[in-house]
């Protein structure tokens, strides 16, 4: 099989997955219980006719079959339906702009971070291994990794927002202020990050961290890096020629699945921060039964997860040349 | 796996066995006296409430078993009157109509706000003349008439008025209180007379959430109400007491028959892009509201039900026909926001986009709109071209921050000066309360605590057992266990909001466990098989009753013949379980091990 | 001499105990000889062969001895020296061709790499000189540029043995160069190693459990048993009358290299326990002529017949 028709391939499945995924999100949330008009306008008060006419608008007065056509043919034309809590804002507007931006430049560079110091530990760490930085750092990210974010959140809000007054206590941008220039806002906007983001890329660490070691420390097993040793090369070419190419192959499947977070956010995270992200437009959803809107997320997490799944495929396929021909 | 296949089979049948043999447990006749208690899982109030009941009703000998569920699953299952019994908060606003919701036959839909199914024709006839009178005084007398049959026969029991705790950051100074506390969609007086001691002309209040829908047409929950009530006018406005005061109109008049309402307008008003608003305006609001059958806005569904016609004899005259005369009429058209026409009538789906842009929010209030960041704050400025007092402040934000913790320290801090909804959770209570940085302010609040029960499921049917309830619940136990966050009612209508549309004479239950007891032995309760629990045993009840004392405030008069449990007399005392069990279990065993033996 | 190993000890602290993998090896390569280390696995020869290149694990340690290479004193080189020394003066085809190339590299690189980093080619040179040496190996040089999978298991033992020439060592250390291979490319591989060793003048240290290997390609062998060397001299001699009743039982177990069958004889007993070594000759429990002395005394490595025999029989 060449490399082209293994692309090919997953390409194919990629889309069939993702096509049930489109049927599967329209059942699910038309067998929940209740009624829609209760949760769009939550007023047991309603006139009938006035009731008629929210379902109507949303949508919801058609057979079923009807709604399932309607949804598939909006789902091309890139519409996604009315949102209840933002009472008839397209889902579209809703989840893109703002809260995507914010959620994607959050975990994008959280993830970043932890994973270059992660795995640059990681690999430090394994090179070490049984030292006490080694059993240090072990000890370090089991502690950090298993710490609710929820209330590392809140102990960095307490102590660097509050009593030291270096971080923001909430929101992305400070209120009513009118910015002179973009770097000012942009200065102002990462200033409002640092809590997060230090919150997340301390949870993340450790995972990482965890994994680059251990997905090293079973390369270094391997007959080939006896071999790299033996012929006497440099520490640094071992380390990242040899073994880092091959203990990054697991990374990368782990990589793909954190392409999730850039679309789920990390609602307890976004949640303690105020950070308007797709975290907790997710969890608000849920709370306020915005069915519409939890359809909308739902598609476009598949979208990435997939996305990243075949992406990851490739990747694979680029840096280790056996599964092309697997 | 062909030879283990028959011990498999005992093992299922031993673990069914119970379920088998527990509807033989109890003679069938003699049901337990329980119930499941529904709970809101994410109010503390409700969960500890509830449990505290639960703890008092073990005492008279009544089962409760308390299940905490979201309201995603509790919600449909009142709608669907799919339950024991539920407790948790209602809500009221200045307009005593949730009476008629609650207690009118009529609304015992799916649905319905009747959540406890309560049908009493002599209580609909008093509702239903109640609510087409024009005549206040008469209104208000047919409303005590009712509320005394309701409270004899507690469809409900009312526990509480939670308490709205506000904390203010240091400084402030001038708000104003009234039920549902200095911020809320119902006071208009706060940001007008607020003010900083210290120089500060930027007020900040913390939302929970983003105040979407920002539309007055469209807006339906306590957070886009609060902006509209700042960034629009209404006719009236509410004092201290939630009494009437004049506001866009500066006087009304009401017909005898109470089918016509004048209203007065003031002049010289402006809207906030610098046209007149006129009472062109106020009539294009109200027609527009019952064209497009509105779901936003504060009193809309009533005014909706009751606009006839509108007329305009003058550029500030507006004079409302009615179909019918409505008690609180005033109200419903008073405390409507004004839009502009000029804008409006350009506008056809009310709810989106009809908000966000600045061009669309033109109101006439003491605060324009400035811009509205998503997710981040919404920000206002002082309208200086208003008609009445010019606020103290020159800047309202309002700010989206998700955690009560935080927004705590922030207001500690000074960047936040307080928040729209009371504080929630007990243990934050007590820590604000005695936080020397904060200045606490405590309202009763728009939500009412009650326990309701299926009035249509045994044993809810039976008055007594109601009734027995209300005596063994004590209210003064659950309001201490929750930190004193709630004021004690016992009250259908609430004195603290309505004033003298309460009945200052209704029956009331004080804690008396044993007039519970008493009252259930009446009922044909009595503790059969000595578990502490009531059973459901007439003929066993009736020979021991000691002589029925007379209670002063209620006197229980007999029920028309209760539905008894439906199950078919059998001669069988609790040993019969025993024996059918060990027989069954028998049985199994030698089949298993014949079966076992074949093999 | 090229390499002269001189009461070697080597020992591994195990959670179980301590093993004596190698315990008192005395062992010499000539320049341009090709010597076979022989015995059942566990023997402690590649611990042996680890040791000369200083690739110990870390729980390994070396209690005594010396080994000398090329007149260096490889127990006594620094870190830094170590990586100059390795590759340049010993080299290794290690067993198992498949496992000891990097699969997500080229093979030519992992040549190429060497050549750059150790002997300063510039890269388009280090390249040619691959070529070169596929070519010296018998593999087509059009395929430097392929992955390990996509060369056969022949292949891949000539690469390897490919890299380990590269930088023109004095000795090439073999371990287990052609197990798993079919007899027909293990022949090849091993006139591979004649060749080269006549070619290049590089001595070749063949490390294998299988007797056949040796009798094909050395010119002199050693036994191991339980980390000592029973017995030491030139190949014929030691095939055609095998003094060590090990050597014996192990000659007998194989059939025969040179075409007639012999009886097939399993040796008796199980091999030695290494954390628990019978006391005296740790053969004595399967040595079919075993006497007193063999169960009290180890047998030193004594000069008998002009090879070198560590067996009381001849004491």
């Amino acid at each position: 099989m060449g490399f082209k028709e293994y692309v090919a391939r997953r390409l194919l499945s990629s889309l069939v997955t993702f096509f049930l995924i489109i049927v599967l999100n329209f059942f699910i949330f038309r067998i929940m219980p209740g009624d829609p008009t209760r949760t769009i306008a939550r007023d047991a008060r309603l006139l009938p006719e006035q009731r008629e006419l929210l379902k109507k608008r949303f949508g919801l007065d058609r057979p079923l079959w009807d709604q399932f056509i309607l949804y598939l043919v909006n789902l091309f034309r890139g519409d996604l339906g009315l949102s209840f809590q933002y009472r008839g804002t397209p889902v579209v507007e809703v989840i893109l702009g703002r809260r995507m931006l914010n959620t994607f430049l959050l975990m994008g560079s959280s993830i970043a971070v932890a994973l270059v110091i992660g795995m640059t530990l990681g690999t430090i760490a394994a090179w070490k291994r049984g030292s006490k930085a080694d059993i240090a750092a072990i000890i370090f990210s089991l502690v950090t990794y298993s710490i609710p974010t929820f209330w590392m959140g809140m102990l960095l809000i307490l102590v660097f927002g509050y009593y030291l007054d270096w971080i923001p206590i909430s929101g992305t941008i400070t209120t009513g202020v009118e910015y002179q220039t973009f770097w000012e806002y942009a200065a102002d906007y990462l200033h409002h990050m640092v809590g997060p983001m230090v919150t997340l890329v301390i949870s993340f660490i450790g995972y990482h961290f965890l994994l680059m070691r251990n997905s090293l420390l079973d390369v270094f097993t391997e007959d080939y890096m006896l071999t790299a040793i033996a012929k006497g090369l440099s520490t640094r070419t071992i380390l990242f020629k040899h073994a880092m190419r091959n203990a990054l192959l697991p990374m990368i499947s782990v990589m793909a699945l954190e392409v999730v977070y850039l679309f789920s956010g990390a609602t307890a995270t976004e949640t303690v921060f105020t950070w308007q992200g797709l975290g907790l437009l997710i969890y608000e959803s849920v709370v306020k039964q915005d069915y519409p809107v939890l359809q909308g997320i739902f598609i476009f997490m598949a979208l990435a997860v997939l996305t990243a799944n075949f992406v990851a495929d490739v990747v694979y396929a680029l840096v280790d040349p056996r599964i092309r021909y697997g | 796996m062909n030879k283990y296949k028959p011990l498999f089979i005992l093992l299922a049948l031993l673990l069914i066995i119970p379920y088998l043999a527990t509807p033989l447990k109890a003679s069938p006749e003699e049901k337990e006296l329980k119930f499941e208690l529904m709970v809101l899982s994410w109010d503390g109030l409700s969960v500890t409430a509830g449990e505290v009941i639960a703890e008092q009703l073990k005492k008279v000998g009544i089962k409760v078993e308390v299940s905490a569920l979201d309201d995603a699953v509790m919600y449909p299952r009142i709608d669907k009157r799919d339950y024991d019994a539920e407790e948790m908060a209602y809500g009221v606003d200045p307009i005593p109509t949730y009476f008629y919701d609650r207690f009118h036959s009529s609304q015992d839909f799916e649905g319905g706000n009747n959540a406890w199914s309560y049908h009493n024709p002599e209580v609909d006839k008093l509702l239903d003349q109640a609510f087409s009178t024009g005549d206040v005084n008469k209104a208000k007398e047919l409303f005590h008439r009712a509320e005394a049959l309701i409270a004899e026969d507690v469809p409900y029991i009312p526990l509480f008025l939670a308490k709205d705790v506000h904390a203010f950051a240091k400084g402030w100074k001038n708000w104003t209180v009234m039920p549902a506390g200095p911020i809320s969609p119902y006071n208009k007086l706060t940001p007008i007379y607020i003010y900083n001691e210290d120089g500060k002309d930027t007020m900040v209040i913390r939302y929970p959430s983003a105040p979407e829908p920002l539309s007055p047409m469209a807006a339906d929950n306590g957070r886009a109400l609060y902006y509209c009530s700042l960034v629009y006018d209404t006719l009236i406005a509410y004092d201290p007491h939630l009494k009437p005061i004049p506001w866009l109109a500066k006087s009304w008049e009401i017909s005898d028959d109470g089918k016509t309402i004048t209203f007065h307008l003031r002049e010289g008003v402006k809207w906030h892009d610098g046209k007149p608003l006129t009472s062109e305006d106020v009539a294009f609001t109200f027609n527009y509201i019952k064209e497009k059958k509105v779901t936003g806005g504060i009193y809309t569904v009533h005014l909706i039900r009751l606009l006839d016609s509108v007329e305009t004899p003058d550029e500030h005259t507006v004079v409302v026909h009615l179909k019918s005369p409505f008690p609180f009429a005033l109200h419903v058209f008073g405390y409507t926001f004004i839009v502009p026409k000029h804008i409006w009538e350009k506008i056809d789906e009310y709810d989106w986009p009809a908000s966000k842009a600045p061009e669309y929010a033109v109101g006439s209030g003491p605060f324009k709109f400035v811009k509205y960041v998503e997710g981040e704050y919404l920000e206002l400025a002082r309208f200086d071209d208003w008609w009445g007092k010019k606020p103290n402040i020159k800047r309202l934000i309002i700010k989206i921050i998700k955690e009560d913790e935080s927004t705590i320290l922030q207001i500690k801090k000074g960047e936040v000066t307080t928040f729209r909804y009371g504080l929630m959770s007990p243990g934050l209570i007590k820590a604000v309360r005695k936080d020397p940085d904060l200045q606490v302010v405590e309202a009763i609040d728009q939500w009412d605590y009650l326990l309701a029960f299926n009035n249509k499921r045994w044993p809810f049917t039976i008055k007594e057992v109601r009734q027995a309830i209300a005596y063994a619940i004590d209210k003064k136990e659950i309001v201490k266990k929750l930190l004193d966050v709630g004021i004690i009612t016992d009250n259908y209508v609430f004195e603290q909001w309505y004033g003298d549309w309460a009945n200052p004479n209704v029956p009331k239950y004080e804690y008396n466990p044993e007039k519970a007891k008493e009252l259930l032995r009446k009922a044909g309760f009595v503790d059969v098989d000595g578990d502490g629990i009531l059973e459901y045993a007439p003929e066993k009840a009736k020979p021991t009753t000691p002589s029925p004392t007379k209670t002063q405030t209620v006197q229980p008069t007999t029920q028309k013949p209760t539905p008894t449990p439906t199950t078919t007399e059998k001669p069988s005392g609790p040993d019969m379980t025993l024996v059918a069990g060990v027989i069954i279990l028998i049985i199994i065993v030698l089949a298993a091990l014949w079966y076992l033996k074949k093999r | 001499m090229l390499l002269k190993v001189r009461d070697l000890r080597v020992y591994y602290d195990t959670v179980a105990g301590v093993v004596k993998a190698v315990d008192g090896v005395s062992l010499s390569v000539e320049r341009g000889e090709i010597v076979g280390l022989a015995g059942e696995s566990g023997s402690g020869k590649t611990t042996m062969a680890r040791a000369i290149m200083r690739l110990l694990p870390s729980n390994a340690r070396i209690v005594s001895g010396e080994i000398v290479l090329d007149g260096v004193d490889v127990l006594s080189l620094s870190e830094s020296e170590l990586k100059d020394f390795r590759w340049k003066k010993v080299s290794m085809v290690f067993q198992g061709a498949m496992n000891a190339l990097n699969p997500v590299l080229r093979v030519g690189e992992q040549i190429a790499e060497v050549l750059v980093e150790k002997a300063g080619y510039d890269k388009r040179r280090a390249w040619s000189r691959v070529e070169e040496l596929f070519k010296l190996v018998g593999i087509d040089p059009s395929r430097t540029r392929d992955y390990p999978h996509e060369f056969s298991g022949g292949m891949r033992q000539r690469a390897v043995i490919a890299m380990a020439i590269a930088l023109n060592p004095d000795l090439v250390i073999a371990d287990e160069p052609v197990t798993a291979l079919d007899v027909v490319v293990q022949s090849k591989i091993l006139d591979l190693l004649k060749r080269l060793r006549d070619e290049l003048g590089i001595s070749v240290l063949l490390i294998t459990h299988d007797l056949s290997v040796i009798a094909e390609a050395c010119d002199r062998t050693a036994i191991m048993y339980a980390g000592r060397i029973v017995e030491y001299g030139s190949t014929e001699e030691v095939f055609e009358e095998p003094l060590h009743p090990y050597t014996r039982a192990l000659i007998s177990a194989f059939p025969s290299i040179t075409g007639e069958r012999r009886s097939f004889e399993p040796i008796k007993g199980d091999p030695p326990n290494m954390l628990n070594l019978p006391p005296g000759c740790a053969f004595h429990p399967r040595c079919p002529k075993a006497f007193d002395k063999c169960s009290k005394e180890v047998p030193e490595l004594k000069e008998v017949k002009g090879r070198l025999v560590a067996c009381h029989l001849w004491g």
